[in-house]
């Protein structure tokens, strides 16, 4: 392996642990700007978080936002991207972005895709040209859309298949991290995170961990999980992983994003999490709230004289009532944008709320996580 | 409220102050001027957050009745009126019958009640519903009931009745206003209707101008939406009617026509006199992912302008006032929408991020456009006003019409 290099990109200051489980509140700084772990990041797919504007997504205390790289290496493309300098520029965007490798949008939303060593070979929905997406070309779509963390193409599986894929996959998606690594270009400004697979079994996770963690990488995420496995293997998953994982490096749990899920997982050591939940819910007429869900739809809410929840202070919460969202759930785009103001405000605090110090977090988990029964196995 | 009229130019447009309004009678507005349109309760795609963005002039908001006639009883519960549960107390609010938008189908109207088009279909309307809902929506303005449906073209007997009914519907609501406590700071503003016959509009004029009322709304000009169906006023005699209407109306209390006008209808409006509009143009320019880039001054430089040259080899039918955010020609163009323009989106985005947005659906294109939209629209009205001061309203409809009528 190549001598360690000094990846000036990114810096992880742990500011606290807690003395019960992993969980531990770090401080990440970015190019763009500072994050605090743990911490949600919503989805922004299209360079927009679904009608909210710049301004407003920082007021809402983001600090960083995914794209999709499937997405916006269609349209605008990654030639639009080199002429403005990047999605951060063409958005105006301030504080950090992370996108994904393109892979499993691929692999989910396109039919006909086909996974070889070479690449991902698909047939392009909006033109019917076939194309590949290889680790080269897309940590190069990736450099020219200038997100502060990347992600490595990885050899996606689903959670739920057993059998040799799953070691051929994990076996491809380590040498693609090499390729990928050989590929990047921008390691000054942009950090490439490498995805630790191996599907539900331990043997498999075991060796990749163990590979994957010898190349110098700024971080790590846990990938191929949070497809529909059942969550007693997925806890078994993510907690081997975050055993083995360097602890000067943060850890990001791809796809994870339901309340129950960030508390349990940031007990297991995990820093970093996404979702499209909190944001597609909100399209829906639901808000996020302590207890769980309010449905704004449902007629119990048509004379509620409250805000969604008392004790928020987004801008949704402070100005008006259950029931004059009822009036405009799902009928006026207006109410789209403001539960959705108030569900990422929501769950970026609620995030920010497993602070921990000694006895802090363990504390929390019984009193905000709610009615939680669960058995962590350290 | 106190209307006072500074000055009358010429040509008939008028310059005037709207002072002590609001709860609180603190409030002043001058004319001309444009009320902000909004849908059940919301200026389309904008929170409130962005409307502040717009600045002073998107004081005056405008709630159509038909989407919020639902809330009725909510309202009624809520108590604190509907000013205070969309969050906008601190704005003027004026309740419309119908919705300028669209054309409400012909027919549906009788002789005591008047039919609105809500979200779940056709509600009926009489006197005391109206004003039951009026003292729990607490508006500072309202429009009295009115029957706009004037039947078919040239029909008297159908023109008539819209003139004896919304009369009556007047004098009704007046009697209930007069007995209200709760409506004691609330101005009523009359209806004008007639249809296209103009004896009934004479009728309707100077019997309106009669009561004691606060303003006047001129209905049933076929000036509602949607766009393309809105013609120019000076066609089918429609500048005529309104002058006739005009002349029978007192000076000293303001005068609303309501509709998508475009500027050049905007202008021929004020010339004649009408003080106050509604900003539904700038909303339907919007719902089609265009950007209102007529030139309103000389030191904005007009998109369309920019790309005048571009318009014959796009081969694009194209109206002058607006620009298609569309056009594959902005993926690469990083100005702002129209270079000069102080909106927000135009100083925090740009042209080819716009194209992006309404080019894959996302739901910020519409509200950086709305919000420029708006802005635009506003500024318009502030060079209306300026022009007429300045005495070069003339020339601001020469503009108008050189540059960007067909």
């Amino acid at each position: 392996m190549s001598a360690p290099v000094n990846h000036s990109a990114l810096t992880l200051k742990v500011l606290a642990e807690c003395s019960v489980t992993k969980a531990r509140a770090c401080q990440l700084s970015l190019p763009h700007s500072v994050v605090d772990t743990p911490v949600f990041m919503p989805v922004g797919t299209q360079g927009s978080l679904k009608g909210i504007t710049p301004e407003q997504l920082e007021n809402s205390g983001c600090q960083i936002m995914l794209g999709n790289t499937y997405h916006l290496g269609s349209n605008p493309g990654a030639e639009l991207f080199d002429k403005v300098g990047g999605l951060h520029k063409f958005m105006g965007w301030k504080r950090n972005l992370l996108t994904d490798s393109g892979g499993f949008q691929m692999v989910s939303l396109v039919a006909l895709s086909e996974v070889t060593e070479e690449g991902v070979r698909f047939s392009n929905p909006y033109d019917a040209k076939d194309m590949l997406l290889t680790p080269e070309k897309s940590i190069e779509i990736q450099n020219s859309i200038g997100a502060d963390i990347i992600m490595q193409l990885d050899d996606v599986v689903s959670s739920t298949i057993s059998g040799p894929r799953v070691e051929e996959a994990m076996g491809r998606s380590i040498r693609w991290l090499d390729r990928c690594i050989e590929a990047h270009k921008k390691t000054k400004t942009q950090n490439l995170f490498a995805i630790i697979q191996g599907g539900l079994d331990s043997r498999l996770r075991t060796i990749c961990l163990n590979e994957m963690s010898k190349r110098n990488v700024p971080g790590f995420a846990i990938g191929g999980l949070s497809g529909g496995e059942d969550k007693n293997d997925f806890w078994k998953m993510v907690t081997l992983s975050t055993d083995f994982l360097p602890k000067h490096k943060p850890r990001y749990l791809m796809g994870v994003g339901f309340p129950v899920d960030l508390v349990v997982c940031s007990a297991l050591g995990c820093d970093m999490f996404d979702c499209v939940y909190p944001t597609r819910t909100a399209r829906f007429g639901t808000a996020l709230i302590p207890t769980g869900k309010l449905d704004l739809k449902k007629k119990g809410c048509a004379e509620d004289f409250r805000p969604i929840d008392e004790n928020c202070s987004c801008s949704t919460c402070r100005q008006f009532t259950r029931a004059y969202l009822h009036t405009i759930v799902t009928k006026e785009t207006v109410a789209s944008i403001l539960l959705t103001i108030h569900n990422i405000q929501y769950q970026v605090f609620f995030c920010r709320l497993t602070v921990i110090d000694t006895c802090g977090f363990y504390l929390f988990l019984g009193t905000r996580g709610g009615n939680i029964n669960i058995i962590i196995i350290i | 409220m106190k209307f006072s009229l500074r000055s009358v130019s010429q040509r008939g447009g008028r310059l005037a102050t709207i002072s002590e309004l609001g709860r609180h009678g603190d409030k002043t507005v001058t004319t001309p001027m444009c009320l902000v349109f909004t849908q059940a309760g919301t200026i389309p795609h904008l929170t409130n957050d962005m409307v502040q963005k717009l600045g002073k002039h998107a004081y005056p908001v405008h709630l159509p009745l038909p989407l919020l006639l639902e809330s009725h009883e909510i309202l009624q519960k809520y108590s604190n009126g509907i000013g205070d549960f969309l969050a906008l107390k601190h704005h003027l609010l004026y309740l419309s019958v119908q919705d300028s938008t669209i054309r409400p189908p012909e027919g549906f109207n009788e002789k005591s009640f008047v039919s609105l088009w809500g979200r779940s279909g056709r509600l009926n309307v009489d006197v005391d519903k109206f004003m039951s809902v009026q003292e729990a929506f607490k508006p500072d303005w309202y429009q009295a009931l009115c029957d706009s449906d004037a039947g078919k073209v040239g029909s008297r007997k159908r023109a008539h009745k819209s003139v004896e009914r919304t009369l009556a519907y007047l004098d009704r609501c007046l009697e209930k206003h007069k007995e209200s406590e709760v409506l004691r700071h609330s101005c009523i503003f009359g209806s004008i209707e007639g249809g296209s016959v103009a004896e009934e509009r004479e009728l309707s004029a100077k019997e309106t101008a009669k009561r004691p009322v606060a303003g006047f709304v001129l209905e049933g000009l076929d000036t509602n939406g949607p766009l393309d169906s809105v013609l120019p006023l000076c066609e089918n005699g429609k500048k005529e009617i309104i002058q006739s209407i005009l002349n029978e109306l007192p000076d000293e209390k303001p005068r609303i026509l309501h509709g998508p006008l475009d500027p050049a209808n905007i202008l021929a409006a004020v010339e004649l006199g009408i003080d106050i509009f509604d900003s539904t143009y700038a909303f339907l320019v919007t719902e089609r992912n265009a950007a209102l880039t007529f030139c309103v001054s000389p030191d904005t430089e007009s998109m369309a302008s920019n790309v005048g040259k571009l318009q014959d080899s796009c081969n694009l039918q194209r109206n002058l006032y607006e620009t298609s955010l569309t056009d594959k020609i902005f993926k690469d163009d990083f100005r702002p929408l129209v270079v000069g323009c102080q909106c927000y989106t135009c100083t925090n985005h740009t042209r080819a991020y716009v194209h992006h947005l309404v080019n894959v659906g996302e739901l910020l294109g519409k509200t950086l456009l709305m919000l420029h939209n708006l802005y635009h629209f506003l500024r318009f009205f502030e060079v209306i006003q300026l022009a007429l001061e300045e005495g070069t309203f003339e020339k601001l409809q020469n503009m108008i019409a050189t540059r960007h009528c067909n």
